[in-house]
């Protein structure tokens, strides 16, 4: 046992030698995962408020009312006052989602009890921003006229949101991220150390060893797990300074952020010894593992998203991380499962590939 | 020198072709991609929503009956303590309970609906309250959202809720939210989200064929001494650098032209008529553009690894700046600043007006942007690969 340590920590620190001695590689791989969660920000930033250009016709105070009505309306618009003209070419040019008008006589027409008509132009070509802003309209109207105590309003919406606070889109994302940034290292490091040992020939030579071949293998995992840590480190540190999201719960972000780096470490290897190739490798973690991370509650609630797509999300680490991090970081739960049970598949997930990969370079 | 860029893209687009690894890596990136969209055309907007019905009055029916028809829910119909369950364990994302006595409370105008909601992110929850507000309008001002909207292509068709009996509305039929919407769309009908989200996934699709997979083929190219050799042959640099363009773009106009045409047959896209020309340009121009980047990468790197690594990096960040899951214009204005150095930018762009657009203000641009990307790309290349760092081979250390 004690050969087979030695042997596995011998391996881990030539593994770790290699990537001082390629600081490139090492600095681009510090790199990817903060690349991907800045630019998954970029996302969350066009996820609510439209822009919309405001076209007002008169400024009275019921237009203002209005216009207020719309700002409050569950962030739905980023108005842009502007000209009509103006309005409508940018529309055209695709740089609003939406023109809202507000006609001359309104507030008149308001005040007398007659209805006033507003006039929304909208570019349909994003159906789901679309939506947004045709459902959003309506609740404005209804906002607008519980403000000004309009009469004749029979019913109202009451809301009582299950936690104190909505938590913002680009926090949750940027919490998120710090997972994918987790599996997108550690799955490329993991992959790439193993499949370079076939591609260079010293899986051969390492069936000689004493130790056996499994103690080297793993000892690369290890080396390359340490990497992913520290880059996945680096992300969840940028979120707590850069994005102002405190942790709650810091013990469990350490935890999450390595038993994610290890279990996609330890699956990035297995496809490593599968394919035995460096080449193919990380396109095929970025190609998998993207899709499985807007898959695997990095937007919401997986569940939400119906039963098929949520029973797919088991399927990758990134949606036991993703669980783990939201509840680290704003104390949110996603998922049904409590984090133990989270934390424990990843901890399977991180050692059962690596015994498979083991039995598996005997061969 | 034409038969030199036809070797040296030939030996490129062979080696693609023979190597399921190369394949793999530059189809599933974009396969993949392309059944999350799938899935997110189905899933996102439609929330599962529990309904709580408690009174049964004509009222309530038909709350309960525009509720159903709502675009916004997927509603499932529970008892109080099945729904409660049901939020818990994220079966659904709220719950709106119609009160026992809602009819008496809406004749005596002080009704509430109620819903509690998993508020656990904004975006979702908003929707929500959204979907909830326009439901509320629907029973007493049906035409708030849904009377009068006019398309260019003619007045748009009624909303899926069934319109409330007259003998429950208002007297007179007054709307009492006193505003009246009239909704102008730019295009009739909508664009389906899958066919709008197709578009960055062709650009992925460009980059991961052209970019990625060219870059790894010289990197592996000098990792293995072939480049060498390569020097020996009685050939310009240019030309073996415009050899690896040609045989990324090709690759990758293979793989975008079998994409676009299955796409087109099954009606995913569709172009405005005498359109798919320009489409096809725009696609031969992304496929140049991106496969410049890799050329780049790939004489810039001087390890597979690294190149593997840097061009993660530059696919990601091509594909997210380019627009991948967002609107670039919607953006703040600095990342529009740095959109706008990344081709992918411009072949969503292009493809975007080309495709949905009844004007295509900045198609010579979007062109001259994509098609200089590969003439640049061909300049650079050249002068890195007349340097002797192109021939170097790479150290022999692990990665």
């Amino acid at each position: 046992m004690m050969a087979w340590t030695r042997a596995m920590l011998e391996s881990a620190r030539g593994q770790l030698v290699s990537f001082i001695r390629a600081p490139v590689t090492a600095i681009l791989v510090l790199v990817l995962p903060l690349n991907l969660m800045l630019l998954m920000s970029l996302f969350a930033l066009t996820g609510y408020n439209a822009p919309t250009g405001l076209v007002m016709d008169e400024d009275t105070p019921r237009a203002r009312e209005f216009v207020q009505a719309l700002r409050d309306a569950h962030n739905s618009f980023a108005l842009r006052p502007m000209s009509r003209e103006a309005a409508m070419e940018q529309l055209r040019c695709g740089r609003l989602v939406a023109v809202i008008e507000i006609p001359r006589g309104f507030d008149a027409r308001i005040a007398s009890g007659r209805r006033s008509r507003v006039q929304l132009t909208m570019d349909n070509v994003n159906l789901d921003m679309a939506e947004d802003v045709r459902r959003a309209v309506p609740a404005a109207a209804a906002i607008f006229a519980e403000r000004l105590d309009l009469p004749k309003v029979r019913i109202r919406p009451t809301l009582i949101n299950l936690l104190a606070r909505d938590t913002g889109y680009v926090e949750y994302l940027g919490v998120s991220a710090v997972a994918l940034a987790a599996v997108i290292a550690g799955g490329i490091l993991g992959g790439t150390v193993i499949a370079r040992e076939w591609e260079t020939g010293a899986a051969r030579l390492l069936l000689l060893a004493p130790a056996g071949a499994g103690a080297a293998l793993i000892g690369r995992l290890v080396a390359a797990a340490g990497v992913g840590v520290l880059a996945s480190g680096l992300t969840a540190t940028i979120v707590v300074m850069g994005y102002g999201v405190p942790m709650s719960h810091p013990l469990e972000v350490v935890a999450g952020v390595v038993l994610t780096v290890a279990a996609s470490t330890s699956l990035g290897g297995l496809v490593g010894v599968l394919l035995r190739r460096t080449l193919p490798i990380a396109p095929l973690i970025l190609g998998t593992q993207l899709p499985f991370y807007l898959d695997s509650g990095a937007l919401e609630p997986q569940r939400f998203d119906g039963e098929v797509l949520f029973r797919l999300a088991h399927l990758s680490p990134a949606y036991y991380g993703v669980g783990v991090m939201e509840h680290g970081y704003h104390h949110l739960v996603v998922t049904p499962e409590p984090v133990w049970v989270l934390l424990l598949v990843l901890a399977l997930a991180a050692i059962v590939p690596a015994i498979v990969l083991g039995r598996v370079a005997r061969r | 020198m034409i038969r030199a860029i036809w070797a040296v893209a030939r030996t490129d687009l062979t080696r693609w072709r023979r190597s399921p690894g190369l394949v793999a890596a530059s189809l599933i990136p974009a396969l993949g991609m392309s059944v999350t969209v799938l899935a997110l055309t189905y899933a996102v907007g439609r929330q599962p929503v529990a309904l709580v019905q408690e009174g049964y009055g004509p009222i309530s029916q038909r709350v309960v009956d525009i509720l159903r028809g709502s675009d916004g829910f997927v509603l499932r119909e529970r008892t109080a303590e099945q729904a409660a369950r049901d939020l818990k364990q994220q079966w659904v994302c709220a719950v709106i309970r119609i009160p026992k006595h809602f009819d008496d409370d809406v004749l005596r105008g002080n009704a509430h609906l109620e819903v509690t909601i998993n508020n656990v992110d904004l975006d979702f929850s908003d929707d929500i309250r959204r979907s909830v507000s326009e439901a509320v309008v629907m029973i007493d001002a049906p035409d708030l959202a849904s009377l009068g909207e006019e398309s260019e292509g003619g007045p748009r068709e009624p909303p899926a809720a069934p319109p409330i009996a007259p003998d429950n509305a208002l007297p007179g039929g007054i709307n009492p939210y006193r505003v009246e919407v009239v909704e102008t769309d730019l295009r009739r009908p909508d664009v389906p989200f899958l066919a709008y989200q197709m578009v960055p996934v062709l650009a992925l699709l460009a980059l991961t064929a052209g970019a990625l997979v060219t870059a790894l083929a010289i990197a592996g190219d000098r990792e293995s001494g072939r480049m060498r050799v390569v020097r020996l042959a009685p050939v310009s640099r240019s030309a073996v650098v415009m050899g690896h363009l040609a045989g990324g773009t090709i690759a990758a106009m293979l793989l975008l032209g079998t994409i676009v045409l299955i796409a087109a047959l099954l009606g995913i896209l569709r172009a405005p008529p005498g359109r798919w020309p320009i489409v096809a340009t725009i696609l031969l121009a992304t496929a140049v553009g991106s496969t410049g980047i890799g050329v780049l990468v790939g004489l810039v790197t001087r390890r597979v690894t690294t190149t593997v690594l840097l061009g993660v990096n530059v696919a990601s960040a091509s594909f997210l700046l380019g627009g991948g899951f967002t609107t670039i214009a919607f953006l703040p204005g600095y990342i529009q600043s740095v959109a706008h150095w990344v081709p992918s930018y411009y072949a969503v762009e292009g493809l975007r007006e080309a495709l949905f657009y009844a004007e295509m203000p900045s198609l010579g641009r979007n062109l001259a942007v994509l098609f200089g990307s590969g003439i640049v790309s061909v300049i650079v290349g050249a002068w890195l690969f007349t340097g002797p760092r192109a021939f170097r081979a790479a150290p022999r250390s692990r990665p």
